[in-house]
């Protein structure tokens, strides 16, 4: 609540609020001014504004109601309107926008990242692991499209008619329900683990064990990741950790973000530019502070009963990185520990063990995610589509 | 609230697929719609998604679905955002909750079909009266009705009322449409389902 009083967004929409409050009192200035203002506050506020669309209505309520309501008393070029329905026109227009600024103002900075925060406080448990298989899936749906009116163009030229389209659409669903039910039948294989059923299991045990999660970049072990965390939220069970997410610059420019799991902010974990002094794992730098940021976390989390760290390696093998978060948990944390590496990493793992008597002492489940299908949804690009031939 | 035994693997995969579907439908068609400044856009989206809703509601009849659906589909969209964000979010996930509680109610047959189409296409035009009242004031309702009449009067023939009519009409042709459609697809799946099977 306090966060909020101080935010800039509180205090220029209470202003604006104000504004709309006395509007009456001067519309024409007080509508200039706090379209300055929004602009002060973020420019990208009024752009609607300049859009046609937003005037049709406006132009319609100016132009028509005097037109056609109330005492047609004045004359314009000779055609008779109501000034009085005019003046009230003019007033209810200016309110609009300045109450579309007002809603600007307080949702300009919305974004994906901050309405999954809030589902996930609103218990929507299963946003995250959904989300993440539809971010997924979005590229196969893509390319389901374009293989279908590709082939509707191929058969009928450019000539669409409504046949045609519907003809496409149904296709297009029909692909996708295919789709959908080869994900839902695509099962674990013998050596990789169901994150229900891991939890399942585990909860049956007395003591704590350490989970090592392998696979191969883009295996899905991130997904798998988010799959465990929503399943544990769903059951009221405390987990916590940081888990990375990779994010795309450009083509073949990308970092990643690391987020807590337990307070949802994120930070840039690494980059691929040069820096200077810092740590370096392949194309990477890492950012020296986040590591430190990730200790302090973790020092506020070790009551949970879950503790996942994503994207554990060399680094913690060298006993840098992570290496302090690793004997944190080593000393302090009573509850199952969950680590994710790449597969080329497994050799290492004894000798990243060998740091941590305690997590090497407890009972260990290794699951290796198969390259080619990822646990939560990878997609299947090249057999999505059910029947070639329509 | 939603727990995660109610859905099981084939479920959460129908929600994220079909949402996906949904807000992908959103994000590229809606934004060429915007550019091109085509009339009714909102009820066509709207239709389009109810259409979704109803096939993949029918494949994955759990409760709690389409408001996950409608929550996917809306933080696709907010992706390709520009710059109005409230507006079309709470558009989505509204018409989720709509189609939730019918769903719920009525399963998924004609009937449902055919109250979802009902309801789909007064909600547009439900949805901009409360919007423009929020923008224009309580009196934005009683100065359409006026002019609805002054135009009546000085043109004749109820040309405003018909007008008026006209608007709701198309809204409805729309989503009864887009029912029709996901009917006949999804007696397609089912059939092409039997047949393998």
């Amino acid at each position: 609540m306090k966060h909020l009083f101080l935010s800039r967004r509180f205090w220029y929409a209470l202003v604006v609020f104000v504004a709309v409050l006395n509007l009456k009192a001067a519309p024409l200035p007080i509508v200039f001014a706090i379209v300055i203002l929004a602009n002060f506050y973020n420019p990208a506020t009024w752009r609607p504004l300049i859009n046609v669309r937003f005037w049709i209505l406006i132009a319609m309520l100016v132009l028509l109601a005097p037109l056609f309501t109330g005492d047609l008393e004045s004359r314009f070029l000779g055609i008779p309107y109501s000034s009085n329905e005019l003046s009230k026109m003019i007033l209810m227009s200016l309110r609009g926008i300045v109450v579309f600024l007002l809603f600007q103002i307080l949702t300009i900075n919305l974004d994906s990242q901050r309405t999954r925060e809030l589902l996930l406080k609103l218990r929507f448990h299963h946003v995250d692991s959904l989300f993440t298989i539809s971010k997924e899936t979005l590229p196969t749906l893509r390319s389901i499209l374009k293989a279908r009116y590709a082939q509707i163009i191929k058969a009928n030229g450019r000539k669409i008619h409504l046949g045609q389209i519907l003809q496409f659409a149904s296709a297009v669903l029909e692909d996708i329900v295919c789709l959908a039910e080869n994900l839902s039948t695509e099962s674990y294989t013998d050596n990789s683990i169901d994150p229900y059923k891991l939890v399942e299991t585990l909860a049956e045990k007395p003591t704590s064990s350490l989970i090592i999660i392998l696979g191969d970049p883009g295996s899905g072990k991130s997904p798998w990741v988010n799959h465990l965390v929503s399943i544990l939220r769903a059951r009221n069970i405390e987990v916590t950790g940081f888990v990375s997410h990779k994010v795309k610059v450009k083509e073949e420019v990308w970092y990643h973000q690391i987020e807590n799991l337990f307070s949802g902010e994120r930070k840039s974990l690494n980059t691929m530019e040069k820096i200077p002094n810092a740590l370096r794992v392949g194309k990477f730098s890492f950012y020296p502070e986040v590591f430190q940021w990730v200790l302090d976390g973790t020092q506020g989390d070790l009551k949970a009963n879950w503790f996942i760290l994503d994207e554990v390696g060399p680094l913690e093998a060298a006993g840098e990185g992570f290496a302090p978060i690793l004997t944190l948990l080593d000393l302090s944390f009573g509850g199952n520990v969950v680590l994710t590496m790449r597969t080329n990493y497994e050799k290492q793992l004894e000798t990243l063990l060998d740091r941590y008597p305690n997590l090497k002492s407890r009972p260990r489940i290794i699951a290796h995610l198969p390259s080619s299908t990822g646990t939560a949804i990878q997609p299947l690009v090249d057999s999505v589509i059910c029947d070639q031939s329509e | 609230m939603l727990t995660a035994d109610r859905f099981d693997r084939r479920s959460m995969v129908y929600i994220a697929i079909f949402g996906a579907l949904w807000g992908l439908a959103e994000a590229t068609l809606g934004s060429l719609m915007h550019l091109l400044h085509v009339p009714f856009s909102g009820s066509v989206l709207g239709s389009i998604g109810m259409g979704i809703v109803l096939i993949a509601r029918s494949l994955n009849p759990k409760r709690g679905s389409t408001i996950l659906m409608s929550l996917i589909a809306a933080s696709i969209k907010m992706l390709s955002f520009s710059t109005v964000k409230l507006g079309p979010f709470v558009a989505i996930v509204v018409e989720g909750f709509l189609l939730e509680i019918l769903l719920s109610i009525l399963g998924t047959g004609r009937l449902a079909f055919l109250f979802s189409a009902l309801v789909i296409s007064v909600y547009p035009i439900l949805q901009s009266i409360i919007t423009k009242s929020i923008l224009f004031g309580q009196s934005f309702i009683p100065v359409i009705l006026d002019l609805v009449a002054g135009i009546s009067r000085r043109i004749g023939h109820h040309a405003g009322w018909w007008a008026l009519g006209l608007y709701i009409a198309v809204h409805w042709l729309l989503a009864g449409s887009a029912a029709v459609f996901s009917w006949v697809v999804l007696k397609r799946i089912r059939r092409d389902e039997d047949h393998l099977s």
